[in-house]
């Protein structure tokens, strides 16, 4: 078998890479334009201190501003200097079936329930992540409530209403 | 001087009736309910029949894991950040002294619930990494803590610099921040190992576990408050309360009612804020 000219390098590895920052900005800049604002989203970047070493988190807040709400809906966290791997965290990540059904699948098929908050190696990977977390019935219930709750206000202030 | 009282209710309906004697007996500013009843109504209907002010629920826009009512008017309290998972609602609070405290109410992941100890930290990290963000971004750390941890003051979660990093005494907590590994870490104190046992006046914790386990404490202190040491001399009260001034919480085996009333007892505490 002949090498020469191949490149053995990972497929979807090009200058186009996209930083976690990058890829939940557009996605903030997103939702305001879907919600005419009623709903939007900021972009929270912290230094948190953990037992191995500080760790970057950026976390994704809707916002409903009629409704002075806040709601923290997933959060980033990876290596100060290294953006990948990095970890999410995110209602739909959290769910845990009860003590007993986590040992009956284990008897059942010998694997442990994950407990860690899913990984992403490549931007293509935490996409993937963060597309789960915002199509998820947990963001779509809330995000749902905020608008109407939204619209709830603006109608009983006799102000005006976005419409489609 | 705010008057607060964190309980969690069990989803007992047959609770309600002693909320309204609390606000009575102790003039309670601001509730804090872990599973409450999801209908307000009839709390809202018991507290402002004790006529110690109008009380309403707070967190009327999206109903929060720890459901709040307060008599306070709502320019004092705003809903600030729910973190992920409704761990924890952070909000702000005017006080009468103080024009920013920020107010955590929280109902942590149980082990019952599928969690384990290494799980709850994890939890435990990530609440306590929120708070942090909030204090930086609001330039405040006047943070009060409150809620059902499930986890007793002496776990990881609760103890451990990455987490609460909850301390036992006010000497330590005035110490500042601890230096470990060189990152400094925010303390909290935690007035609740204080309140363990039976060398205080009260009950010895807050939930009672009667178990055939070969290693069960019985009592346990899964109902915390912890303060930043900015507010530790402004702690006036902090009790677990056996009754509501009119009528027990306890049953005959001297463990939380849990049929009549809950099966955790609640914390009441006064802030000169």
């Amino acid at each position: 078998m002949t090498v020469t000219g191949q490149s053995f390098w990972p497929e979807n590895i090009d200058v186009g890479v996209l930083s976690p920052k990058e890829i939940l900005e557009t996605q903030a800049n997103a939702l305001a334009d879907i919600t005419k604002g009623l709903v939007t989203a900021k972009i929270i970047e912290t230094t948190v201190a953990t037992d191995k070493a500080p760790t970057f988190q950026l976390q994704l807040i809707l916002v409903a501003t009629n409704l002075t709400y806040e709601r923290q809906i997933l959060t980033i966290s990876h290596g100060i200097q290294l953006f990948y791997p990095a970890t999410v965290d995110a209602d739909c990540f959290r769910t845990r079936p009860p003590p007993l059904m986590r040992e009956l699948i284990k008897d059942a098929t010998g694997m442990e329930w994950p407990t860690d908050a899913p990984t992403a190696v490549t931007d293509r990977d935490l996409g993937t992540l963060v597309k789960t977390v915002l199509r998820s019935d947990e963001v779509r219930s809330l995000l749902t409530s905020l608008i109407a709750r939204s619209k709830d206000l603006l109608r009983s202030q006799g102000r005006a209403v976005p419409q489609k | 001087m705010i008057s607060f009282l964190f309980w969690n209710l069990n989803e007992n309906a047959g609770a309600v009736p002693y909320v309204g004697r609390l606000a009575m007996t102790y003039g309670v500013d601001i509730f804090l309910f872990a599973e409450c009843p999801k209908d307000t109504a009839p709390l809202i209907t018991v507290l402002n029949a004790a006529f110690r002010g109008v009380y309403r629920v707070a967190d009327e826009v999206i109903p929060e894991k720890v459901r709040v009512i307060t008599r306070l008017v709502p320019s004092r309290l705003k809903q600030r950040l729910t973190l992920v998972g409704k761990d924890a609602t952070i909000w702000t609070l005017q006080g009468d002294t103080l024009p920013r405290v920020l107010l955590v109410a929280a109902h942590l992941p149980s082990k019952a619930g599928g969690f384990t100890p290494h799980d709850q930290q994890t939890v435990a990290e990530q609440v306590a990494r929120g708070i942090m963000s909030v204090e930086d971004q609001d330039e405040c750390q006047d943070t009060i803590l409150v809620g059902d941890m499930n986890m007793n003051p002496y776990e990881p979660g609760m103890a451990i610099v990455t987490g609460f990093h909850g301390l036992m005494t006010a000497d330590l907590v005035k110490l500042g921040d601890r230096r470990f590994k060189g990152i400094d870490y925010r303390r909290f104190y935690n007035p609740m190992w204080g309140l363990y046992g039976d060398r205080t006046p009260g009950p010895a914790g807050t939930f009672y576990w009667d178990a055939y386990s070969p290693s069960n404490h019985r009592w346990h202190m899964l109902d915390q408050l912890l303060l930043r040491p900015s507010l530790v001399d402004r702690l006036r009260n902090v009790q677990i309360l056996a009754g509501d001034g009119y009528s027990p919480f306890l049953g005959e085996d001297g463990a939380p009612d849990r049929d009549k009333v809950s099966d955790h007892l609640s914390i009441l505490f006064q802030l000169e804020i």
